[in-house]
């Protein structure tokens, strides 16, 4: 019944119902009634939980993709995304097991991909180090002696495994028998021995040897080895295959998996904009109160600068910007590089207002106290004048988001941004500005989905932040 | 609770767009799918007895020919018939019509078909040829050349070309400080200029301070008209002569002595050129040349429009990435065309170490300059997969600096070349001493000093990008930490010439049939002499002998010495690798099968096959 | 009854003046500009002599920002390693001292200061540069790209505009009823769809669809083969897309302020004493409301103008439409100096006009707003 009062600016006025809201909900923490007044927001709650999605691929980036950012398989140049079949028949029986079947490239210059023969054999090893290319033999000769010698041949140079060794012969033995075996698709774990690292840890060296053109897929299983959150090592991915050949979202030119690549990328493309907020609203309100504050000479400078930050277009700023910074930096100077311009560009507007406010609020009786009291400058203009603009802040900063993520994209989409191979979802894009790669491989423009459904997660969010924080105000 | 909720949204949205796009992918039916596996079965027991075809196949090895594209035939002009208009795009509008200040594809283009010049390289045997000039007589001491005009040349104006306008053009132009121009640089003999002298009306003598192999390069220069520009610079300066023809003047005041002349200009829109009927040259028969009354350039913005015109059918001619042969090959009939395969490009792309001391320090010095270090990592180019997969297909390994159609071109480089093979690059390195030491994957040197380098290159071009982040990877997988960086071209150049700031780079220089242009790049005195410019004294012992058989080439008029002297620097370049090619991609041209003579050479004037003989059957 | 004469004495005098210049042999576009401009300052001075006054200010206003403008272009490419001429470093057959030659004709041996007070000058006197990579004067290279921006800028505003003022009134007066819903809905996708994926998608679409639109581009190559009925029907072919593609988002924003707009002047007391006339509620809304609420989006407009610019750039480039977006980008990457800071002047001059002209227009349809 509240909420269609609330929302029904006929029958009853705000002013009105803010009071009786506070009488009625009187004791409750000013958290409390935001978070309620929040939850009656259904745009806002549904960014709420997109935004929850999305960041929560970002943080488990490397856990949730099949693959890694950097993992390529050179063969697989814009291999289409696998259709995923999910019924397995078993001597006649179907019974529920997904798998993807295995392609190869049937034409080089149309990108076509085709499901290798059935009788194919496959070595896949998986090295213990993170970002070291494993093994990936695929003989699909039609006799099993040429598929046997092949796997071999393959398996030794990687190895370095002379022509005698025992290996090699417990190799042979393992390809028989498996060759031999009735069951259509088999895998079996093949020890090649071990390996020292560092010193201190022996770790196996170990090496599937699959029989069949399926992959068979599953939670939790054990692919390419990667350090979670720079922490501790581990090879078990959410989902996929082990024996590789799944890409749900197709792999890019040099043949690696877009979903993974996106979802690393999704830490840059979204993180950018949170710190960029941080930076440019630190500056914004910063420069925007000791504008306000001190007046005179100070204002006006400060305020010239902003005018003429403002009075050029964004875009053309960023890319001057840009364009003018050395591009010899590493991946990290880069992202930090671009924050920075995208706060730079971002901050005069609010400082525009924050010193709007500040004139305002600084001759209110509070101030007057405070440098009464004898209060450093500094001091009145955070606690007790900017604290005041708190609630304009919030909304503003969630509603500001969205354009740093733009503004990110957009840069590296013109390669003036993230380059590879770090990832973002601008620079996954870049590749569609040709009109054939978009049109045979649609599947590289699925990063603009994401940006698309984070910036909209962030606008409804924004949305409902304001309708909880701030009621009276109007939707600009 | 919630969060569970949250997740399983999360994987249900993931799988939904999955599930769109997997649609694009064709799905298979069992049966299907059976069918598939049983005719690959009988395709490959058929092919069985091909084994090592069959294995090079399977092992990723590009065959040679490319499928569907004809090659093309060098041996001769046919006759044409006169009459009748083609149409062509171009990428940008020309930014002058001045033929001296003109420096981009795009002007050339169009001004190569206005001016001609004393000599110039034959379409077909790429040999040297006189156009404007009847002949040529070389002095006893090799010094000096007496070349003759044609007799009865006429600008397109109506007005004789002469002797005095090939000299007014070097004398008063080219070697005019003030005017802005790169082509005085073809007339230095080390630090001489080459002296020009007028004759008489037909006759015209070439000076060179020393023995020099460039003299016909000297000559290849358009000439421009003297009755015309000389008022101008006696009126305005020679400075005036910098913007004059600039893409703002009435075209059709605009003289030339090449085949066409410039009939309109749209900016932004089209040039047309049309027949210069004072133009010399005849066919066999007698017939005037060029057989075509009109050439239409459109103006496009980048390559994706122009390969839409040539679908739409509005163009008659164009030039092919490796990615567009998939959306045309399937047109042939419905559009009339046919592919014709060009050969490989004239440019080249490379990786290149610094080997500096001004700009590098040590450890990494002392690896980059180690002949094992370069050549473990020219082991790593995996020159098969870049054409396959940013050529797709269309490519041509490449391992020298000269084009393989030039008479310069040593084959045996192909032979000596060292191959895709981390397992040999991981022994040079190890025999370099570096070895994993801590077992965290990466080499080290013996001082612990692990093996990595930055890698970088120009974000703009797609392939150097590719190449460059596939070397990487391939680096990693034998223990060599590469950082990859693409940025921007300018900084790269101004590391590359200035601040001598890096460890390596993947870039690429333009090609040309007669390596002579490379004077600044391949003597260790060049500016463009990558891993260590400028020197005063070569170094090392292998770029002592490049200047020798340098000097040896270029100081010679002898065709033979030539040959021998750019075999030798070949060699050494193979076996020292101061620089690691990549690949090459094809040039490949579709052309309507109404155009005949359709003969591009990635190097000449006719670069796209445009030129006086073309005609329509 | 005085204005009227005005205009219509000025109108005839405008053409006249138009058609002596054009027979004079200057560009049909340039005199139009010119004259019309100059017929606007007469009728101005006629009309309101403050509003002149307010304009030549602004315009005053916008003196030192477009010279801070220039300085920071001037600064930022001098930042920047290597310069116009670095391509040229990288050929072979180009020597070191040809380069240098080259350079010093261009200015760039002196500092940057230097550069930018010559230029200030040369500016002064009518010369706005020579740009290096199209071997054009600045001036006019910019002139034609910015009016190819200003082109696709004004229809998409006219597109966003023609569709979200009766979208806003739709969903204002259908308040949380579906038709509200559904607008709404589209106007949060519109505004969180990057302009730039949303030309690829239909890119996508279009040549899927087997290329019904053009897609790139200005103009058919025949487009000298038409008349000038053809002609045009070839343009408005071209700009379908890129106007589309920019118009999206403007109109989603305009949407959601013109609903807010509608549904906070309705809420107003002189609505409701208009509907207690028992005025038909077609004639509150029409006739009372909807002026009401447009101006607020007036005041927008020059904010507008100055993000559809920027957004232009972007779709410029995805689309090979030749605008002043594409070119600076070109500029930029190339360091062609005067071609940067010249596009930049445009670029902020339209920011700054744009303002200039809500600014006007408000105080047009608003009585209240007194210009000062």
């Amino acid at each position: 019944m509240r909420e269609k009062a609330l929302k029904n600016p006929k029958g009853i006025t705000e002013e009105k119902l803010e009071l009786a809201e506070g009488i009625s909900e009187r004791g409750e923490s000013l958290t409390r009634i935001f978070y309620r007044r929040f939850k009656k927001h259904t745009l806002g709650k549904i960014g709420a939980i997109v935004l929850f999605i999305l960041y929560f691929i970002a943080i488990f980036a490397d856990f949730l993709s099949p693959f890694s950012m950097t993992w390529t398989d050179k063969r697989k140049s814009f291999h289409p995304p696998t259709p995923i079949h999910f019924f397995y028949s078993k001597n006649g029986r179907k019974i529920f097991k997904p798998f993807v079947y295995e392609m190869k490239i049937k034409n080089i210059a149309f990108k076509k991909y085709a499901v290798v023969p059935e009788y194919t054999l496959r070595a896949i090893s998986i090295e213990p180090l993170p970002e070291v290319n494993e093994l990936r033999s695929v003989a699909t000769d039609s006799s099993a002696t040429a598929r046997k010698r092949r796997i071999m041949r393959d398996v030794s140079r990687k190895y370095s495994l002379s022509p005698g060794s025992p290996v090699l012969k417990r190799l042979s033995e393992t390809i028989d028998k498996l060759e031999a075996s009735p069951e259509k698709d088999k895998t079996v774990v093949f020890r090649v021995g071990e390996k020292k690292i560092g010193n201190r840890e022996h770790v196996p060296l170990e090496l599937l040897l699959v029989k069949g053109n399926k992959n068979f897929l599953g939670f939790f299983f054990k692919g390419i080895p990667y350090k979670f959150w720079n922490l501790f090592q581990t090879r078990i991915h959410f989902f996929g295959s082990p024996t590789g050949g799944y890409f749900m979202s197709g792999t890019d030119q040099m043949g690696r998996d877009v979903l993974s690549r996106l979802f690393h990328g999704s830490r840059i493309s979204l993180s950018i904009g949170l710190l960029g907020i941080l930076i440019s609203f630190t500056l914004g309100l910063l420069i925007g109160g000791i504008a306000g504050y001190f007046g005179g000479v100070v204002d006006v400078f400060l305020m010239r600068f902003s005018e003429i930050i403002m009075s050029f277009p964004a875009i053309y700023l960023l890319f001057a910007l840009r364009a003018s910074f050395p591009p010899n930096l590493n991946s990290i100077q880069v992202y930090l590089l671009i924050v920075v311009i995208l706060s730079f560009v971002g901050w005069a507007g609010l400082a525009r207002i924050i010193r709007g406010m500040v004139l305002s609020l600084k001759n209110e009786e509070f101030v007057l106290a405070a440098k009464a009291m004898g209060l450093s400058h500094l001091k009145i203009i955070v606690r007790h004048i900017l604290a005041n603009t708190v609630s304009y802040v919030i909304i503003q900063a969630t509603i500001s988001i969205p354009r740093y993520i733009l503004g990110e994209s957009a840069l590296s989409l013109l390669g003036l941004g993230i380059t590879d191979p770090q990832s973002s979802w601008g620079l996954m894009l870049s590749v569609a500005r040709n009109t054939r790669i978009i049109k045979d491989f649609p599947w590289i423009l699925i990063p603009g989905f994401f940006i698309f459904f984070a910036i909209m997660a962030w606008n409804f969010f924004g949305d409902g932040i304001r309708d909880a924080v701030d009621p009276h105000s109007r939707h600009q | 609770m919630k969060k569970l909720i949250a997740f399983t949204v999360a994987m249900l949205f993931l799988f939904s767009v999955s599930v769109v796009f997997a649609g694009g992918a064709k799905e298979k039916t069992g049966t299907e799918q059976k069918k598939e596996a049983t005719t690959e079965k009988a395709e490959a027991q058929k092919e069985a007895p091909k084994t090592k075809e069959a294995k090079e196949a399977e092992a990723g090895i590009k065959k040679t020919q490319f499928e569907g594209l004809k090659d093309i035939d060098y041996s001769a002009w046919e006759i044409g018939k006169p009459g009748g208009t083609i149409v062509v795009t171009t990428l940008g509008d020309p930014k002058s019509f001045n033929a001296l200040i003109a420096a981009e594809t795009s002007t050339t283009d169009i001004i190569n078909r206005v001016y001609d010049a004393p000599v110039d390289r034959n379409n077909l045997t790429l040999e040297w040829e006189p156009e404007l000039v009847k002949s040529w007589k070389i002095s006893d001491d090799n010094l000096s050349a007496v070349f003759t005009m044609r007799e009865g040349l006429k600008w397109s104006d109506g007005q004789p070309l002469t002797a005095e306008d090939v000299v007014f053009t070097v004398n008063d132009l080219i070697m005019n400080k003030k005017v802005q121009n790169n082509m005085i640089d073809a007339f230095y003999v080390g630090d001489k200029l080459a002296k020009v002298e007028l004759l008489d009306k037909m006759h015209f003598k070439v000076t060179l301070p020393s023995l020099y192999a460039g003299l016909f390069n000297m000559m290849s220069i358009p000439v421009m008209p003297k009755h015309i520009i000389e008022p101008l610079i006696k009126e305005k300066g020679a400075e005036a002569f910098n913007s004059f023809w600039g893409v703002d003047t009435d075209v059709k005041s605009i003289v030339g002595c090449g085949p066409f002349v410039v009939d309109e200009y749209v900016p932004g829109q089209k040039i047309v050129l049309k027949k210069n009927p004072y133009y010399w040259k005849k066919d066999a028969k007698g017939q005037q040349l060029p057989y075509l009354d009109k050439i239409v350039y459109l103006i496009v913005e980048d390559q994706n429009t122009a390969i839409l015109k040539f679908q739409a059918g509005e163009t008659d001619i164009y030039g092919l990435r490796g990615e567009d042969y998939a959306t045309l090959v399937n047109k042939k009939k419905e559009l009339n065309f046919e592919l014709y395969n060009g050969g490989p490009a004239a440019g080249t792309n490379f990786l290149v170490f610094n080997e500096n001391p001004a700009g590098l320090q040590e450890p990494k010095l002392s690896w980059f300059n180690d002949r094992r270090f370069r050549k473990a990592m020219a082991h790593l180019i995996d020159r098969e997969t870049i054409i396959n997969n940013v050529q797709y297909g269309f490519g041509f390994p490449q391992y020298s600096f000269i084009p393989t159609f030039s008479p310069y071109y040593w084959p045996g480089v192909e032979e000596i070349a060292p191959k895709y093979d981390p397992e040999a690059a991981k022994k040079l390195l190890d025999e370099m001493g570096l070895i994993d030491r801590n077992g965290d994957g990466i080499r080290e040197d013996k001082d612990g000093n692990k093996v990595s380098f930055v890698l970088q290159t120009n974000s703009n071009n797609t392939v150097r990008v590719t190449i460059g982040e596939m070397f990487a990877q391939e680096a990693k997988k034998i223990g060599v930490d590469v950082t990859f960086k693409p940025g921007d071209f300018n900084a790269l150049v101004t590391a590359l010439l200035k601040t001598y700031k890096w460890d390596a780079i993947i870039i690429g220089l333009t090609g040309s049939v007669d390596p002579i242009s490379g004077a600044n790049v391949y003597p260790s005195s060049g500016n463009l002499h990558m891993i260590e410019p400028r020197q005063k004294e070569p170094r090392r012992e292998w770029e002592k002998e490049v200047d020798k058989w340098w000097n040896y080439a270029n100081l010679t008029l002898d065709e033979n010495k030539r040959k021998e002297g750019f075999m030798h620097i070949q060699k050494i370049w193979i076996e020292e690798l101061p620089w690691i090619y990549t690949t090459n991609p094809a040039v490949i041209y579709a052309y309507k099968n109404k155009i005949g003579n359709v003969k591009p050479r990635p190097v000449t004037r006719g670069f796209n096959g445009i030129c006086e003989y073309v005609y329509i059957k | 009854m005085k204005n009227k004469k005005l205009y219509f004495a000025t109108f005839i005098l405008d053409i006249l003046l138009i058609l002596l210049l054009t027979v004079s042999g200057w560009n049909v576009f340039a005199s139009i500009f010119l004259v019309e401009i100059l017929m606007w300052l007469v009728r101005l001075i006629w009309i309101s002599p403050p509003l002149l006054l307010f304009i030549l200010r602004r315009l005053g206003h916008m003196i030192p920002i477009i010279l801070s403008v220039v300085a920071i272009g001037f600064f930022l490419i001098q930042l920047a390693p290597g310069d116009i001429f670095s391509m040229m470093a990288m050929n072979p057959d180009i020597k070191q001292e040809t380069l240098e030659r080259f350079r010093r004709a261009f200015g760039l041996d002196k500092p940057w200061y230097v550069q930018f007070f010559k230029y200030i000058w040369n500016a002064l006197h009518g010369d706005f540069g020579y740009s290096e990579l199209f071997k054009a004067p600045v001036f006019t290279l910019v002139s034609q790209r910015a009016m190819n921006t200003l082109l696709l800028a004004i229809l998409s505003f006219i597109l966003a505009w023609g569709f979200s003022i009766p979208a806003g009134i739709i969903c204002a007066t259908n308040q949380y009823k579906w038709k509200d819903q559904l607008l709404s809905f589209f106007a949060f996708a519109g505004m969180s769809l990057p302009n730039f994926f949303l030309a690829f998608l239909v890119i996508y679409f279009v040549s899927v669809t087997g290329n019904w639109l053009p897609i790139g581009g200005m103009y058919s190559i025949n487009i000298d083969e038409m008349n000038a009925i053809g002609r045009f029907f070839d343009l408005v072919k071209h700009l379908i897309i890129p106007v589309s593609v920019l118009a999206v988002a403007v109109t989603a924003q305009l949407t959601r302020i013109m609903r807010a707009n509608m549904l906070e002047i309705l809420g107003q007391q002189y609505v409701t004493t208009a509907r207690s006339k028992g005025l038909h509620e077609r004639v509150v809304v029409y006739r009372h409301a909807l002026r009401n609420a447009i101006n607020p989006m007036i005041t927008i407009f020059g904010f507008q103008l100055g993000s559809l610019l920027g957004g232009a750039a972007l779709v410029e480039t995805v689309l090979a439409w030749p605008g002043l977006g594409k070119l600076i980008l070109a500029a930029l990457l190339a360091q062609d100096l005067y071609l940067v800071v010249g596009s930049l002047i445009y670029g902020v001059a339209f920011l700054v006009i744009g303002n200039l002209v809500a600014d006007i227009l408000l105080a047009i349809v608003d009585p209240r707003v007194r210009l000062s």
